[in-house]
């Protein structure tokens, strides 16, 4: 008996030495990078694998903590010194880490706009924060009453604030950059008002979110408004400046072109991925643009600079509006095309915001820098699973220099012990080491 | 390099130098926490896995894919947001559920389509001299024979050396069920091998 338990240790014990090859666990392990890479986390940093902090971090704040929460926020900081607020960029309102974000990071990251139109545009992006993270809320069916009232009062704050730089920059005769932020402003309050709306529609809690549409729609209208008085003070302006009137017109001429040419390129590589209604209205607003494009070159002609400016002018806010449809759309397309599978999309939008940034990088960047969206479009075509170590095989794969004395593969000796050496080139000292461990 | 090794983590040779090895070599520029945290578990569970799979599969270029496509899952469940609360259960609870999948599948598959497949091999031990390898061999074929339910927890407790709460959780049933089921596994492994030897 103890013959056959001692025996069976044995067997046990051997079988213990079943493993990988350096090599395979090398090349599995490069797989395993890749694939993460090509699925990454929404918001990384702050899903964490670990049930305690989600328990932490995760939870709506109680109101009894509510003063607590300040004190218990500062210790988060210093504790970890400067994860949390990193963690706190992904979050959303009703998350812990929210306050952190609104309160510390964007007030931190605002001090570091220098000069009135960058802190005016900063302001404007703020609103279009709130309005994201509303949207982002309202797929996921949890924008309470309480959450809507706050995106509201932040929503109603940012663009004050925004508004303000935008009367700063006519007080200091920036009146074309003031109204090019007015501008912008207006257009994303107003796509993201339909959003919202849309969104309302989708998710028929039609109360909560159609507020929330409301109030955006309302400072989009708001902002329009004194949109009409700047146009009218650059219309002034161009009309003062005279002969170098000629030049301000060239120039805006130029940068409508090519942003017209941005915004149209992004339309060909996304457009097939949204739903018929968007793609009407963006075809619809670049439509609008060339003709307010074309209007202003025959106005140029005609010397008639004033007009010739404006009508520039009412193209870019054609295209902008164009390009935030294409961009805000986007992150919800899934919502939009398939109205069935509403809970599928669940986890989406942080992972789709990511894609946001992406376009929102390419579209800044040029019109012809189209390499990025080629790639993304592969990504997004790549099937679920990683590709089998087999391909690897048979086609030698590009390695990282680092890896490659690793990734030389070695599989499994035959019957007589000789090693098979597959994968380019035999990397003379880890190579044959491996070939002996066999 | 002990500080590598913690408490729940079996320490044999090969599995130290698996960690040695691959820990040296990092491509990604810039890697997140979460995605170092994932990239230790590999270097700490890989062997491990791989091992689980080759003695259910008896296959080591599916026993490999098992384990690639293990980890592939459990990244794709973190990264999905949802939380692990023990990474290795967790893993080998993939695993196992991949293995039953592919034997299922299996049944169906032609032995053409198998010799079509070049890389497909016969079981065979990688590692050591011929007479280890018969032994491993007996074990693969005696562990074979094992009732399913007897398999899992006995791998995981004699050649993985997992608590029995840890194997409950992987298999899914209460530790008094699995301590029931490995006593009666190691009888029966060891009527199988008996069996074997005696003739």
């Amino acid at each position: 008996m103890t013959m056959e338990k001692q025996k069976l240790e044995k067997l046990f014990e051997k079988t213990r030495t079943l493993a990988l090859t350096d090599g395979e666990r090398a090349t599995v392990r490069q797989r395993v990078i890749l694939f993460m890479r090509e699925h990454p986390v929404p918001h990384a940093e702050f899903v964490r694998p670990f049930e305690w902090i989600r328990a932490v971090f995760y939870k709506p704040i109680p109101l009894k903590l509510k003063y607590v929460m300040p004190l218990l926020l500062i210790l988060a900081l210093l504790a970890s010194g400067g994860g949390v607020s990193y963690a706190a960029q992904g979050s959303l309102p009703g998350d812990v880490l929210y306050p952190v974000k609104v309160d510390i990071n964007e007030p931190i990251a605002g001090a570091f706009q220098f000069g009135t139109q960058a802190q005016a545009q900063w302001n404007a992006e703020l609103a279009q924060s709130r309005l994201q993270e509303a949207e982002q809320l309202a797929a996921q069916n949890k924008l309470t009453p309480q959450i809507q009232a706050q995106v509201a009062t932040r929503l109603q704050d940012a663009v004050a604030a925004a508004q303000n730089g935008v009367t700063q920059l006519q007080d200091k005769n920036q009146v074309a950059v003031a109204a090019q932020v007015n501008n912008d402003l207006e257009t994303a309050l107003r796509v993201h008002a339909a959003i919202l709306t849309r969104l309302a529609v989708k998710h028929q809690d039609q109360g909560d979110v159609q507020n929330i549409a409301g109030a955006a729609a309302q400072q989009a209208q708001r902002v329009a408004d004194a949109g009409d008085q700047i146009d009218a003070s650059t219309t002034e302006q161009v009309r003062a400046s005279g002969p170098d009137a000629t030049n301000a017109v060239a120039n805006k001429h130029d940068e409508v072109l090519g942003f017209v040419d941005a915004v149209a390129s992004l339309f060909k590589d996304q457009g097939s991925s949204l739903d018929a209604t968007t793609s009407a209205q963006i075809q619809a607003s670049l439509n609008v643009a060339q003709q307010k494009i074309t209007a202003g070159d025959a106005a140029n002609q005609a010397g008639n600079y004033v007009e010739a400016f404006t009508d520039y002018q009412a193209a870019q806010q054609a295209t902008q509006d164009a390009k935030v449809q294409i961009v805000a759309t986007h992150t919800y397309r899934a919502e939009f095309e398939n109205e069935d599978t509403a809970s599928s999309s669940q986890n989406a939008p942080g992972q789709q915001q990511n894609e946001y940034r992406d376009q929102e990088q390419n579209i800044n960047a040029s019109s012809s820098d189209k390499n990025r969206q080629t790639e993304q479009n592969q990504h997004e075509s790549q099937n679920r699973f990683i590709p089998k170590i087999e391909d690897d095989l048979r086609a030698s794969v590009p390695v990282n220099q680092n890896a490659s004395a690793t990734t030389n593969l070695q599989l499994q000796p035959n019957a007589s012990g000789t090693t098979i050496n597959v994968g380019g080139e035999v990397n003379g000292g880890d190579g044959q080491q491996n070939g002996h461990d066999n | 390099m002990h500080e590598r090794v913690s408490k729940d983590v079996i320490y044999f040779p090969h599995t130290f130098l698996s960690g040695f090895y691959t820990s040296s070599v990092l491509p990604m520029e810039h890697i997140t926490e979460m995605e170092s945290e994932f990239i230790v578990a590999y270097d700490r569970y890989a062997d491990a896995i791989f091992r689980f799979c080759i003695i259910r599969t008896r296959d080591r270029d599916v026993a490999r894919d098992i384990m690639q496509e293990t980890f592939a899952h459990a990244w794709e469940h973190v990264a999905s947001g949802k939380s692990i609360d023990r990474m290795r259960p967790f893993l080998y609870r993939i695993a196992s559920n991949l293995v039953i999948d592919r034997a299922r599948k299996h049944r169906t598959l032609s032995l053409d389509a198998l010799m079509e497949d070049e890389h497909f091999t016969p079981p065979s031990a990688d590692k050591g001299n011929p007479q280890d390898a018969a032994m491993i061999a007996e074990m693969l074929r005696a562990v074979d024979q094992l009732d399913e339910k007897y398999r899992t927890p006995i791998i995981l407790r004699y050649v993985e050396g997992m608590d029995v709460g840890d194997i409950a959780a992987v298999v899914g049933e209460s530790e008094n069920v699995v301590s029931v089921h490995l006593h009666r596994g190691i009888e029966k492994l060891r009527e199988l091998l008996d069996a074997q030897l005696l003739p």
